[in-house]
C-alpha cells in the first residue's frame, strides 16, 4: 500500500481477494457434500445376514434330507426322527455363529411331509409285486416328482383301447378326471408314447423314443429332449392316485417319488425286489426368525430336495 | 480511503491465517471419512470383497473345500504362492493377494474348536472380518476318505453321530492393506 490515493491498486487487491473467498467457499461445498455422501452410505450388512441365514438354512436342510433319503431307511419313524434332529443340529450350530453380532437367528417351527419312493430298478414287465397287470402304485398323492420310466420292450400296435390288444398305460387320476400315459409299438415310426390328458377322451401320440430313453414324466422329456405334450396330469387335480394298466405288455424300469404314505401292490422298504417302496422325507416347511434389537426378519421358506432338477 | 484499505488489508489476512489453518489440519487429523489407505469407505469395500467371497465360494461348493483343507493341513498357509492347491485358495489370491491385500483365514465350529487356513499376520486396526457359515455332512468327501473318519480326531467331533449331518463351521476372512 504505497499510496493510499491509488484507487487502481485498491480495486486489484479487492478482487483477488473476493475470488480466492469464492474459489475457498466452493471447495468447502463441495467437501461438506461429500463428506455427507460418504457418512450416509449404509454399510448393506443389515439385510445380509438374516439373508445369509435363511440361505444356509434352506441349503444345508436341502442337503441334510437328501442325505437321510439315500440312507434307505426301512421305517418311517427312524427317517422322521433323524431328519428332525439334523434340521434342529443344522439350527442350533447356526444359532451359535450368530450369537456374536447380538442377534437371535431362529427356527420357530418346521414341518416335515412324509413322502414314498417307487422303484422298480430290475428289468421286468410293469407289473406289481405279484404279477397283477392292472394295479395301483400310491394313492392319494399331493404332488409327485422324478417320474421317470425306462422301456426296454413295447407292446400294442395302435392307440387302440381294447383290452386285449391294449398297449401298457400309467394312469394318474385326480378330481374326477385321469391323465394317462400310453407306451405303445407304432408300426411305422416305433416305440412312441400317447398321452390322454384329463379334459380328453381318446389319447394322441406324443413322442417317439429309442429302447433305453429316459422318458421323464414330470420334466416331459424323453430321452433328455423336451416333448410338449408330455404335460404331467394335465387336466387332472391333486390328490392322485397313479396305477397301471396292462403292466404285463412292457418291460422296463422306473421311479418315482410321491407325496403320500398310501402304497399299492409293492414290496416293502427293505426288500431288495421290485417293485417296491421307500420312506421319504418328501418336503420341509420351515419358518424362519432373525432378531436384532432394530431389525426383524421372518420368513417361511419350503424345502423340496430334488424338485429343482425335475 | 485509508478505512477501506485497512478493512481489505484485515480481510486477506484472516484468509491466510484461516488457509493455514485448514492446512495444517489437513496435514495431521485423520479421520475416519478423509481420503487414506484406512478410509471407512475402504473397510467397507474391503468388508464387501470379503463376503461376496465367501458367497460366491459357498454356491460353488469350494468353502467346503476350504474347510477341509484347513483341517487337513499341519500348519497354516504364510505364502499367497503356495495357496494355488485348490479352489477357494485360487480365488482369495485373485480377490487379495493380487491386489496387495492381506488376508487371514481360519474355520470355527459351534462348539468352540477350530483351524488355521492362512495366516499372514497380525492385522491391523483397520482390518474387517467377514464370515460365512458351511454345513458339512457325514459323506463330505475328503483328500482321502470322508468327514466322518476325522470323528477321532482332534479338535472336531460330528455334531450330530445318529444323523448325516457333520457339523456346522464358520468360515472367518480378516483382511487388511498392507
Amino acid at each position: 500500500m504505497a499510496d493510499l490515493n491509488d484507487r487502481g491498486q485498491m480495486l486489484l487487491v479487492g478482487g483477488l481477494a473476493v475470488a480466492v473467498s469464492i474459489v475457498v467457499l466452493i471447495v468447502l461445498l463441495n467437501s461438506a457434500i461429500y463428506t455427507q455422501n460418504v457418512a450416509t452410505r449404509g454399510s448393506g450388512a443389515q439385510a445380509d445376514e438374516p439373508l445369509e441365514y435363511r440361505a444356509a438354512m434352506e441349503d444345508a436342510t436341502a442337503a441334510l434330507l437328501d442325505a437321510e433319503n439315500e440312507r434307505n431307511y426301512t421305517e418311517r419313524a427312524a427317517l422322521w426322527a433323524n431328519a428332525t434332529e439334523a434340521i434342529h443340529n443344522v439350527s442350533a450350530g447356526l444359532r451359535e455363529q450368530w450369537v456374536g453380532s447380538v442377534a437371535a437367528a431362529a427356527l420357530d417351527s418346521r414341518t416335515l411331509h412324509n413322502g414314498t419312493y417307487v422303484v422298480q430298478n430290475d428289468t421286468r414287465s410293469l407289473t406289481g409285486d405279484t404279477g397283477g397287470t392292472n394295479w395301483t402304485v400310491v394313492t392319494g398323492a399331493e404332488a409327485v416328482r422324478s417320474f421317470e420310466l425306462n422301456l426296454t420292450r413295447v407292446e400294442g400296435e395302435t392307440l387302440d383301447l381294447d383290452p386285449v390288444n391294449g398297449s401298457t398305460r400309467i394312469n394318474v387320476s385326480g378330481g374326477g378326471s385321469t391323465w394317462q400315459l400310453y407306451a405303445f409299438n407304432d408300426s411305422v415310426n416305433g416305440p412312441t408314447i400317447a398321452v390322454k390328458n384329463g379334459s380328453e377322451s381318446t389319447p394322441s401320440a406324443a413322442c417317439t423314443f429309442d429302447f433305453g430313453d429316459r422318458i421323464d414324466l414330470t420334466e416331459g422329456t424323453v430321452g433328455g429332449t423336451d416333448c410338449p405334450e408330455l404335460s404331467f396330469a394335465k387336466g387332472t387335480t391333486a390328490p392322485w392316485n397313479v396305477s397301471v394298466t396292462y403292466g404285463n405288455k412292457t418291460n422296463g424300469t422306473y421311479s418315482l417319488t410321491a407325496n403320500t404314505t398310501q402304497t399299492g401292490a409293492l414290496h416293502g422298504p427293505g426288500s431288495a425286489d421290485s417293485p417296491r417302496w421307500e420312506p421319504r422325507i418328501y418336503s420341509a416347511d420351515l419358518e424362519l426368525s432373525y432378531r436384532t434389537p432394530d431389525l426383524l426378519y421372518e420368513v417361511a421358506v419350503g424345502v423340496a430336495p430334488g424338485e429343482d432338477d425335475e | 480511503m485509508r478505512g477501506q484499505a485497512h478493512t481489505l488489508e484485515a480481510f486477506v489476512a484472516a484468509l491466510l491465517v484461516l488457509g493455514g489453518v485448514v492446512f495444517a489440519i489437513q496435514a495431521t487429523a485423520v479421520t475416519p471419512l478423509s481420503a487414506s489407505t484406512s478410509n471407512q469407505h475402504i473397510e467397507n469395500q474391503q468388508q464387501a470383497q470379503a463376503s461376496d467371497l465367501l458367497a460366491a465360494a459357498a454356491a460353488n461348493g469350494t468353502l467346503r473345500g476350504a474347510v477341509i483343507e484347513a483341517y487337513e493341513i499341519d500348519s497354516p498357509y504364510t505364502n499367497s504362492g503356495s495357496m494355488d492347491g485348490f479352489a477357494f485358495g485360487t480365488a482369495l489370491n485373485r480377490m487379495f493377494g493380487e491386489s496387495r491385500i492381506a488376508f487371514n483365514v481360519w474355520v470355527t465350529t459351534a462348539t468352540g474348536g477350530g483351524a488355521e487356513l492362512v495366516d499372514q499376520g497380525t492385522p491391523t486396526d483397520n482390518a474387517v472380518t467377514s464370515s460365512h457359515p458351511v454345513v458339512l455332512l457325514d459323506d463330505t468327501p475328503t483328500g482321502n476318505g470322508t468327514v466322518s473318519t476325522w470323528a477321532s480326531g482332534p479338535g472336531i467331533e460330528d455334531a450330530s453321530p445318529d444323523t448325516e449331518l457333520f457339523g456346522v463351521m464358520e468360515v472367518h476372512i480378516t483382511v487388511w492393506r498392507i
